[in-house]
């Protein structure tokens, strides 16, 4: 067990591909922490690095104290869970497990205890004796942990090993993870591309995009203070709204323009955000959070309003999505089209769509148990003093 | 569900024909063999009215075909050792590194394929012969090695090319050298090719005349094909006695085939099974 630092690390590919950009990163012992970030942002690139199976171009990795950049993945002490789990085919559960340990050359009765014990931790004591093939996702999934814990490594590396199993499977794989990391107290990275994932999973998560760390911290933090649009956008579901605003002066100081509606900001907010000062009459991105989107039946009636026409809705016990176009201009930013990437093709088109629309289809989470709001127009209250602002040229938050 | 139909019909009579053509031969092989002399000599074509087993055993000591089968068993495992353990290797290699060197190796062992090996016997023998391998048991299993390795490395290295770098990777991690990596985690997953590259070669060495009267014709070394052609020079007038020595040197091939056409049939077309 033994902390893991990135001071500067980048890697560019032979063809000029900057895979990762002046990486720095610190990893407390004992600690989860989670790359995240769409297809290509460099996240499984950093693990394999500290794996050894990619070299370092620039910066170095450290494992406790000892700067590994040079050494071989056989002399680093990882233990690495690969997303198609690399179970070698031709040996049975039990090999597959004792591999590690068998090239440690440690002798035969330490190797079956060691094997049993993992196996024991894992529910995997009646599948010993089978072949990776005839075992199901999550059984291989757990062989392929097994193999990574029997050794007791410095480190854990995990490559998305989620990815393959289906939902329900990997909701209780993931708590399984969780509670083996805990009681095994083993420094562990975690890449995923999923964000429900890093979230539940991560002590810390470190956002990436195109390679470079956009924001790192503790799961709450990335989610209420997200350091750029980027961040806002991809943490989240639903995903934060987004509309294209401006700050005006008024009587009472100044106001949020979302088109033609206005949301006066509070003493509070802008003491909170001293530098939205500085933007008075400019255009920037303003986000709300679904569940920043209120119920005007059951909230303050003192709270602004935002007026919408209710197009759909979502019952998700104990919640209830609403969908409702606002009159106001999207965001379509280079940060949001790579986000709607990283979904489909079709989500980017709709996007590009949506730059020429008027109308930002924003969703409101709101308690179940309330009546559904019909299909029209509805006006959510507004809580202000939870808005988060970005600037629309840089992406940056604006506090 | 397929209609049985009469254009399914035809076209299976037609295969039923031209397999029992395929079969003649063969048909004529095992009768004459089982005839005694007289049969043999009178009614070679017809079927045997009585049967004479003691042929076989005729054959087998009189034709030293004992020997010769150890022998053939020596030559072919000994080739086949080297073409597996060097093919695999070589390929290995090739397969997993990137560069100028690696493309041009695998070029010349192309071209090892494409020219024919004839090319180069007289100096080859020659060579064999200043060295004292000629007549023995490693000059003839140096020369198959050699000619049939670039088959070897050829099949090898489309088969390693296509296997996941992820289980060696996983070994990497899992803390094993190189080497261990190739004996453990490899080579194993090689196998559908081995057993291709095994029985393919296995099959054309064992069958082999021609290198084989070359370079062992006049010793104890000579394999079953060159025996049963020595035995026929000797018993030309006892057809059934060269029919049973034929039928004693084909069956280890048969027996061999049976037993492993589902490993060369995978080798052709699978991968590995995960």
């Amino acid at each position: 067990m033994a902390p893991v630092t990135f001071s500067q690390v980048s890697k560019t590919y032979p063809d000029g591909t900057r895979a990762l950009v002046g990486f720095d990163l610190e990893i407390q012992d004992g600690e989860l922490v989670v790359f995240v970030g769409p297809s290509g942002c460099g996240k499984t690139t950093a693990l394999r690095m500290v794996a050894g199976l990619e070299e370092v171009t620039e910066g170095e990795i450290l494992i406790g104290d000892r700067v590994v950049n040079d050494l071989a993945p056989q002399d680093r002490d990882v233990a690495m869970v690969f997303q198609n789990y690399a179970l070698y085919p031709h040996m049975s559960v039990f090999e597959n497990i004792a591999f590690p340990l068998r090239c440690q050359r440690m002798p035969k009765r330490e190797i079956e205890e060691r094997v049993k014990r993992a196996a024991a931790l894992l529910g995997l004591e009646e599948q010993l004796g089978r072949r990776p093939r005839h075992l199901s996702g999550g059984q291989r999934q757990r062989v392929a942990m097994g193999r990574a814990i029997v050794r007791q490594p410095q480190v854990f590396l995990m490559d998305e090993p989620l990815s393959n199993l289906d939902a329900k499977l990997r909701v209780q794989m993931r708590g399984e993870i969780t509670r083996l990391q805990e009681e095994l107290g083993v420094t562990t990275i975690f890449v995923t591309h999923d964000q429900v994932e890093a979230m539940t999973m991560g002590d810390r998560i470190a956002v990436m995009r195109k390679g470079v760390l956009q924001q790192q911290g503790p799961p709450e933090l990335l989610y209420d203070e997200p350091a750029n649009l980027f961040v806002a956008e991809f943490i989240g579901s639903p995903a934060m709204n987004l509309f294209r605003g401006r700050l005006e002066a008024t009587e009472n100081g100044l106001a949020c323009v979302l088109g033609e509606q206005r949301l006066p900001l509070s003493a509070a907010t802008l003491a909170a955000k001293p530098s939205l000062a500085a933007y008075r009459d400019r255009e920037l991105a303003v986000g709300i959070r679904p569940e920043h989107l209120l119920d005007p039946r059951s909230s303050d009636p003192a709270l602004p309003r935002l007026k919408g026409e209710v197009k759909f809705d979502e019952a998700l016990p104990p919640e209830r999505l609403v969908y409702a176009a606002v009159e106001a201009q999207p965001v379509v930013t280079e940060d949001v089209l790579e986000i709607a990437q990283d979904v489909d093709e079709a989500a980017v088109e709709r996007l590009e769509e949506l730059a020429g629309e008027r109308f930002v289809l924003a969703c409101a989470r709101l308690d179940i148990a309330a009546e559904a709001p019909g299909r029209g127009p509805f006006e959510f209250a507004v809580d202000t003093t939870r808005l988060h602002f970005f600037d629309l040229d840089t992406g940056a938050a604006l506090r | 569900m397929h209609r049985y139909t009469w254009r399914t019909f035809s076209r299976e009579l037609s295969l039923l024909v031209i397999a029992a053509v395929w079969w003649i031969p063969f048909y004529f092989l095992v009768t004459i063999a089982l005839k005694p002399d007289l049969e043999a000599l009178a009614s070679p074509l017809s079927f045997p009215q009585s049967v004479e087993l003691g042929n076989f055993g005729t054959a087998w000591s009189q034709g030293s075909l004992g020997r010769a089968l150890v022998n053939s068993i020596v030559l072919t495992g000994g080739t086949v050792v080297i073409l597996v353990a060097l093919g695999s290797l070589c390929a290995y290699t090739i397969a997993r590194r990137a560069g100028a060197m690696s493309t041009a190796l695998y070029l010349l062992f192309v071209l090892g394929i494409i020219l024919p090996f004839q090319l180069g016997l007289v100096p080859t023998y020659a060579a064999l012969r200043e060295l004292g391998l000629v007549g023995t048991y490693a000059g003839l299993i140096l020369f198959y090695a050699g000619i049939w390795m670039p088959f070897s490395v050829f099949l090898y290295t489309g088969f390693a090319r296509a296997l996941p770098r992820e289980y060696e990777e996983a070994a990497q991690v899992d803390g094993a050298s190189q080497l261990r990596i190739f004996r453990k985690v490899v080579f194993p997953l090689l196998r559908p090719v081995t057993g291709t590259v095994a029985i393919f070669t296995g099959l054309i060495i064992w069958n082999d005349f021609f290198l084989a009267l070359i370079f062992l014709s006049g010793t104890d070394n000579t394999p079953l094909p060159v025996a049963v052609y020595s035995f026929v020079a000797e018993f030309a007038s006892r057809w059934n006695l060269v029919f049973a020595a034929v039928i004693v040197a084909l069956l280890p091939v048969l027996a061999f085939f049976v037993v492993a056409q589902r490993h060369l049939i995978r080798g052709f077309t699978g991968g590995i099974k995960t």
